[in-house]
């Protein structure tokens, strides 16, 4: 083995190889191996074992189109009626950029908490969203549990609880109530960005008397709440 | 007639080939996969609202489907922590390891099967992802949502260990 050849020990190599063939590496560290390639023929070798693993990855996938779909599958995909309230919690990531930015206009929270919304049905609201943002981000930073803040005369907020997380995060339960639905949601402030959850309710959005509370979630006394709304106030 | 919807369910019902192959991806197992696929499929459509359309269809869906079985995962495995995705890739991983002897000495087509069944769930979908459905690390990294750095290696770890399964001389490793 030469001083250009594959060492087997050397992961990078290994990385580098795999990434060559992906065409993923800079142009400087591609021509570098491009370079090595043409001299060593160990690491030609060392390429094309990796290369045809890349082969059989696609003979193990393909193998799997061979085997009917699931019964009943696309019958079931074709029938569904649509659900009307979306809900999630990995929307959070693709709600974030744009909410933040009509939540920014609207505050300019220059020294409040920025708020991330991953909104469900508070996402149904286009025109008046920057307000509802606002509103929302008001009852969740001054009110008690157990108050009902009116958004407008269609939208009332009602917090339920407050209590930390697994995290440590500070979590405010609340129901919205409309003329025609009542939807649970859970905001928790994450450094410092309010992240609101539609999702999984039953699990995680807690009561002021919830008896299925998770031990690792503690409810705030309302001591411990006024207390913290006003650490939020100042 | 809901169109919204119905443009969903088209492309919901086009994406099912490659979704399947991905929940194979993660759970290495027919059955696995298709009991995945289904509980997919069911979550998309109870979701439907929340995607936006003009967006990567798939990979919404390809999220939405890890985190279902990462769900999954922790459901049957309450007692472990799972970190950066999952906590037994290392366990697989070594596991593989100790089975180095073995796949040396087989160099069939079944047996680079079975090493394929052998990598860890998160080594076999980064390498289905950019092997063979041909995405950029990038975008295999936003699928996963793991760093492009953290693609790169575990995709070369997998074509590692299945580069064994080749008979390889053992100068690669």
């Amino acid at each position: 083995m030469n001083n250009n050849s594959v060492n087997p020990t050397d992961l990078n190599d290994i990385e580098k190889l795999s990434a060559y063939l992906d065409n993923e590496l800079s142009p400087s560290d591609h021509a570098e191996l491009e370079t090595r390639l043409k001299q060593d023929t160990q690491l030609q070798q060392a390429l094309a074992k990796l290369e045809g693993t890349d082969v059989m990855a696609n003979e193990y996938f393909s193998e799997l189109d061979k085997t009917p779909m699931p019964a009943g599958l696309e019958d079931m995909i074709r029938n569904a009626e649509p659900e009307s309230a979306p809900v999630s919690a990995t929307v959070v990531d693709l709600f974030k950029h744009k909410v933040k930015t009509v939540v920014t206009q609207s505050w300019g929270l220059a020294s409040a908490a920025s708020v991330v919304f991953a909104l469900g049905i508070w996402m149904l609201m286009p025109p008046t969203q920057q307000n509802i943002n606002a509103d929302l981000l008001a009852v969740l930073k001054t009110q008690p549990s157990g108050s009902i803040a009116t958004i407008n005369s269609e939208l009332k907020i009602e917090v339920l609880a407050s209590y930390q997380d697994s995290q440590g995060n500070v979590c405010r339960s609340m129901i919205e109530h409309t003329p025609v639905s009542s939807n649970p949601a859970v905001a928790c402030l994450n450094q410092g960005q309010w992240q609101i959850d539609t999702t999984d309710l039953v699990e995680k959005y807690q009561t002021a008397s919830s008896s299925q509370r998770s031990n690792t979630q503690q409810l705030m006394t309302p001591e411990q709440e006024q207390l913290w709304l006003k650490t939020l106030a100042n | 007639m809901n169109t919204a919807h119905d443009q969903f369910t088209a492309q919901l019902l086009q994406a099912l080939p490659a979704l399947r192959r991905y929940c194979y991806s993660l759970t290495g197992n027919v059955a696995n996969a298709d009991d995945l696929l289904q509980s997919a499929a069911e979550k998309a459509l109870k979701r439907w609202q929340q995607y936006e359309p003009g967006t990567h269809f798939d990979r919404w869906l390809y999220r939405l489907c890890r985190n279902l079985w990462i769900d999954q995962i922790r459901r049957d495995k309450p007692t472990e922590e799972l970190k950066e995705g999952w906590q037994e890739d290392i366990a697989l991983d070594q596991k593989s390891v100790s089975l180095e002897h073995e796949i040396e000495q087989t160099k069939s087509l079944a047996s680079v099967y079975s090493q394929m069944n052998n990598l860890s769930s998160p080594l076999r979908s980064v390498l289905y992802l950019i092997a063979v459905e041909g995405r950029s690390y990038q975008e295999a990294a936003e699928i996963l949502e793991i760093p492009t750095g953290t693609v790169m290696s575990r995709l070369s770890r997998a074509r590692q260990q299945l580069s064994n399964a080749f008979g390889g001389t053992g100068d690669l490793l």
